[in-house]
């Protein structure tokens, strides 16, 4: 076996054991039902649902913007882009609840026109929304980066503005990459646990009413009850995280299969 | 008719370029002479060093891509998701007024008589596809860089090629590495470490 490979496959291990050991744990050993009952499986649709909305508001908002800082040097946006990943992410969710408080103007404006944060669906979409923006836009650049330009210089020979030649040529055929970017974003929010614990401990809004995102109610059952129930929660949203990171890895697969016809 | 005189530093030579003619204009040069780099001055992509391009008399130089009226065709210059008979009149879409009156005659003198998408084509069909398309949106200018080289019935396609250029007031400028490709040309210009010289 070559060297590297065997280096490679033994650090992933070492990674990847803590939750090997916590899956055969959590459905073996100390398997409890309070960690799969409904009260989890809200949870974890709760997590997934509001997940997917997030990454699916980074595709509209992104998607253009990735584009853009993979064929111009922006340095200034890039840097602002990036705030998010470098600042902790409790911070995220004060940012959010200042904004959405009386104390500004706009708090003020948003509760004059019912718009609300606080433990509301809303409030766990933008947190999500942001965390994970920069993780969207780093995952989608190389992608553009290492698209080829000549179909889009051949659409502006013939006068489309570089938007026009973005939505007529880039967008169609960034369908693998875009996807891609969506898994790896949404991913990244379903872990998400210090900004929306902030923002929103508890959903109080129909149909996730009572509910809170799976790494808060797992951090819950492991203040309240030891590690038992967190134990086999946690292994159910790393068997989720998995099926998540299996759909990635096949679109990234038929992503290498299409680029070669491209 | 289309007029200019170029310099743009390269990172072994410096390309100084003059030209001024129109009608089917070949430039033949060895790999690595300035031929593509010549092409994408033209076009706009590459910013030059000092120096003007003129078309039809209009002053170009300063212009960015899409209001130039030239169009670019190289190996990379087509839409991949696009179907043959879309590609054709992709071209007019951004213009304010889409005339596709030599479609039919496009079709039918260079021999495009298939439609599948484009990317699942031969390299020398979707060269076909990629210089109709041009051809069909009427620019001032068609800039070629080598695709005659790659088709099958190269003599008939360019024959055809430049006469419906030619009745629809078309300049071309091919680029090739074979000098007797220059055979279909009204002029001639052999580039050579960056310096021009016309031949015919």
């Amino acid at each position: 076996m070559n060297k590297l490979h065997l280096i490679s496959v033994i650090v992933i291990l070492i990674l990847a054991f803590p939750v090997m050991v916590l899956v055969y744990y959590g459905f073996g050993p100390k398997l409890d039902p309070l960690g799969y009952g409904p009260s989890v499986i809200s949870s974890v649709m709760l997590t997934v649902v509001s997940s997917a909305i997030a990454s699916l508001v980074l595709v509209i908002l992104l998607t253009p913007v990735a584009y853009y800082l993979a064929r111009h040097k922006s340095p200034v946006l890039e840097t602002v882009a990036d705030i998010p990943a470098s600042i902790p992410h409790p911070i995220i969710g004060i940012c959010l609840l200042l904004i959405n408080s009386n104390i500004t103007p706009i708090g003020v404006f948003l509760h004059s026109v019912g718009i609300d944060f606080f433990n509301t669906m809303l409030g766990l979409v933008s947190a999500l929304t942001i965390i994970s923006a920069p993780i969207y836009l780093k995952s989608l650049q190389p992608f553009y980066i290492s698209m080829e330009r000549g179909p889009e210089i051949y659409a502006m020979s013939f006068g489309a503005s570089e938007f026009s030649a973005f939505f007529n040529v880039v967008l169609p055929n960034s369908f693998r990459g875009i996807l891609g970017a969506y898994l790896i974003s949404m991913s990244r929010s379903m872990s998400e646990f210090g900004s929306v614990s902030i923002i929103a401990y508890a959903i109080l809004q129909y149909p996730f009413y009572g509910v809170s995102p799976a790494p808060v109610l797992i951090y819950q059952y492991y203040s309240f009850y030891g590690l038992g129930p967190a134990l086999t929660s946690s292994a159910l949203m790393v068997v989720v995280g998995i099926l998540l990171m299996i759909a990635l890895r096949i679109v990234e697969k038929q992503g290498k299969d299409d680029r070669i016809l491209y | 008719m289309i007029e200019f005189s170029i310099k743009k530093k390269l990172d072994n030579f410096v390309l100084e370029a003059e030209l001024a003619d129109s009608g089917f204009i070949c430039v033949s040069g060895k790999n690595g002479s300035g031929k593509t780099t010549l092409l994408n001055c033209i076009a706009g992509i590459y910013k030059i060093d000092s120096g003007w391009i003129k078309i039809n008399g209009k002053d170009i130089t300063s212009l960015p891509i899409y209001k130039r009226k030239v169009v670019l065709t190289n190996y990379t210059s087509y839409i991949p998701h696009l179907t043959v008979d879309e590609h054709l009149v992709f071209g007019l879409k951004f213009k304010k007024k889409g005339d596709s009156s030599i479609l039919h005659i496009v079709r039918e003198k260079l021999g495009i008589k298939f439609n599948s998408r484009v990317n699942k084509l031969s390299l020398g069909n979707r060269s076909k596809i990629s210089l109709a398309t041009a051809l069909i949106s009427l620019p001032n200018v068609i800039l070629v860089d080598e695709l005659f080289s790659n088709l099958d019935n190269k003599e008939e396609f360019m024959i055809n090629y430049k006469e419906i250029a030619r009745s629809n007031k078309i300049d071309v400028i091919y680029t090739t590495q074979h000098n007797e490709d220059a055979l279909y040309a009204d002029h001639h210009y052999v580039v050579n470490e960056g310096q021009t010289k016309k031949i015919i």
